[in-house]
């Protein structure tokens, strides 16, 4: 026992300077992302993961493809799925922590790196641990904190000229998600700046070579799914559920990377107004002190919006606030620098305003994330397994409650009206990714059953055809409704008995 | 695409007006903040605490006024 403590004591030595600062905002974050962690049901998208995640490996390649991603998460969680077995949601969600975690102590790493004061540093810590968008994404099982640990993670490379290390992460961050690419670009403008500092012979010729030929290295390392992504972005281009980019949409952005999505509707004004002051009054510091390290955090910051902002109007709308996820720590370092300077007054004062809303929406992260993750929709389908009988099957208008109840109703039988639209739901799965699930789409009146539960649902991104095909399907029935379980103008989702 | 589409089309257009007409309120105050420099040193000075009061009141009002206008409940 007096050894293990002796070398743990002498492994803490060793790291104080690394953990000194970081341990307690590490140890409130773990909290945090550890408290109900398993309670919220898997929604669209987590439930999505999950299927990729049970997938031989073969097969799983073939449905991301098809999709919007790129594989890397979904091998990370096969592999908890493989250990685990069929994973509960805290095992699924995890991962997430874990990065969400790893990305604390990266953002230390890089204060110190840009030579941050403590107090600057100390206020970023402890926006990030209290910040509603990493809680969010800490406790969902999708791609985010691993994005941000590992774009960090090449931004602190970068900022120590470790070379190798900056390749590999690069490359990992494009394997994770497609955002990679514009992180790739900044991280390549901060190794430029770094390099450039650096006593060199010819500095623009050598910042120039250095930086090309370590992008390209971690392209090439993408290299395979490079061609997968042309595939993708002729999906995208089908058709796809984005809105275009507006002011409005780009204040949208900013309230959620600060607050996320659990503030109550009466908070909300006030909190808008008080995000956009916030990165308008730093837009202004930065501007006026020409700090170098404010200068390259806000280029952190804001260069993934200008690029995805650019793409979004010279092609497709792709602007979604959470691949811009690993903008956030550099904006909560941004925040920390401007806070630094201020008299302790205004520094108090920046607190009041701030503070209460991020702890608003934590509390409504507890309170209303699993509603928001479709609690009530796993609640209507323990009512219908309760009364499931010999010779009932579900049938779905479309993928979206097959996918989300696919964890708890994989083994019973179902199927989705055929796919015979000309045009797929804009939020829907690709044809590709829906054959390589292995979803059966048959005309119903070809497969055996005696009673249906027919899941019907309209949103706004189906069309109009799905709808057509649903009234036809129950019009050739005797039906009843069984479950309202949603209905608003722009939401109707039922579950209808159907008699054969 | 279905009515629906339509109709979510025009809320998403309807959120963005009134996000982008809040956000120019709140640049609005930021630039006042900052215009504060141009002023007499002492008026500066004096003004600073009264303006930061001042919009503190103003959005601590206009939350209260939303939260009873929305039923006061959280």
């Amino acid at each position: 026992m007096t050894a293990i403590a002796a070398k743990f004591s002498e492994w803490w030595k060793s790291h104080d300077d690394d953990l000194g600062d970081v341990w307690p905002f590490l140890l409130v974050a773990n909290v945090l992302y550890l408290l109900l962690l398993g309670v919220a049901p898997l929604w669209y998208d987590e439930a999505n993961s999950y299927w990729f995640a049970q997938m031989p490996f073969a097969r799983m390649i073939t449905a991301t493809a098809g999709d919007t991603h790129p594989p890397l998460y979904y091998f990370l969680l096969s592999l908890v799925v493989r250990v685990f077995g069929p994973s509960p949601r805290f095992m699924l969600r995890f991962p997430s922590v874990m990065f969400g975690l790893l990305t604390i102590y990266i953002i230390r790493q890089i204060a110190r790196e840009l030579n941050l004061s403590r107090a600057a540093t100390l206020i970023a810590l402890g926006l990030v641990t209290l910040s509603p968008f990493q809680l969010h994404f800490a406790q969902e099982a999708r791609m985010y904190t691993l994005l941000q640990a590992l774009v960090l993670g090449a931004t602190l490379a970068a900022l120590r000229k470790q070379l190798m290390r900056f390749v590999l992460l690069s490359a990992l961050s494009l394997w994770t998600h497609n955002y990679g690419l514009f992180y790739l670009v900044v991280n390549c403008g901060v190794l430029a700046w770094a390099v450039w500092k650096t006593q060199l012979r010819w500095p623009v010729f050598e910042t120039v070579v250095i930086t090309g030929l370590l992008s390209g290295a971690a392209l090439v390392l993408w290299l395979p799914w490079a061609f997968v992504l042309l595939g993708q972005m002729r999906t995208v281009a089908g058709g796809y559920w984005i809105m275009p980019v507006t002011p409005g949409a780009l204040v949208f952005l900013i309230t959620n990377l600060l607050y996320a999505f659990t503030l109550p509707p009466w908070l909300a004004p006030g909190a808008i107004m008080i995000a956009v002051g916030l990165v308008a009054w730093l837009t202004i510091r930065v501007v006026e002190k020409r700090d170098e390290a404010a200068l390259l955090l806000a280029w952190m910051v804001f260069a993934p919006v200008a690029l995805a902002v650019a793409v979004s109007i010279l092609w497709q709308p792709i602007l979604l606030y959470r691949g811009l996820a690993p903008s956030l720590p550099a904006l909560m370092l941004l925040l920390g620098w401007g806070a630094a300077q201020l008299p302790r007054a205004h520094r108090l004062y920046a607190a009041i305003l701030i503070v209460p809303l991020f702890v608003a929406s934590i509390v409504g992260q507890y309170l209303w994330t699993p509603n928001q993750k479709g609690l009530q929709d796993h609640q209507v389908l323990d009512q219908l397994l309760a009364q499931w009988r010999e010779g009932d099957i579900i049938i779905y208008s479309n993928e979206g409650y097959l996918v989300e109840w696919h964890s708890r109703a994989a083994h019973l039988p179902q199927a989705v009206l055929p796919r015979t639209c000309p045009q797929n739901n804009l939020g829907g799965l690709s044809e590709q990714t829906f054959r390589a699930f292995g979803i059966a789409d048959p005309e119903p009146e070809t497969i055996p059953w005696r009673r249906a539960w027919f899941v019907s649902t309209i949103f706004p991104t189906i069309t109009q055809c799905e709808v057509d095909m649903s009234r036809a399907f129950l019009a050739r029935h005797p039906h009843w409704l069984a479950f309202a379980i949603e209905g608003n103008e722009f939401i109707e989702a039922n579950i209808w008995i159907v008699e054969r | 695409m279905t009515d629906k589409y339509d109709l979510w089309i025009a809320h998403l257009a309807r959120r963005d007006e009134l996000l982008f007409k809040l956000a120019l309120v709140s640049m609005g105050a930021v630039l006042a903040w900052e215009l504060l420099r141009f002023m007499p040193p002492a008026w500066a000075a004096r003004l600073r605490p009264l303006y930061m009061l001042g919009c503190l009141m103003v959005l601590a009002g206009t939350v209260a006024v939303i939260f009873i206008g929305s039923g006061g409940t959280p």
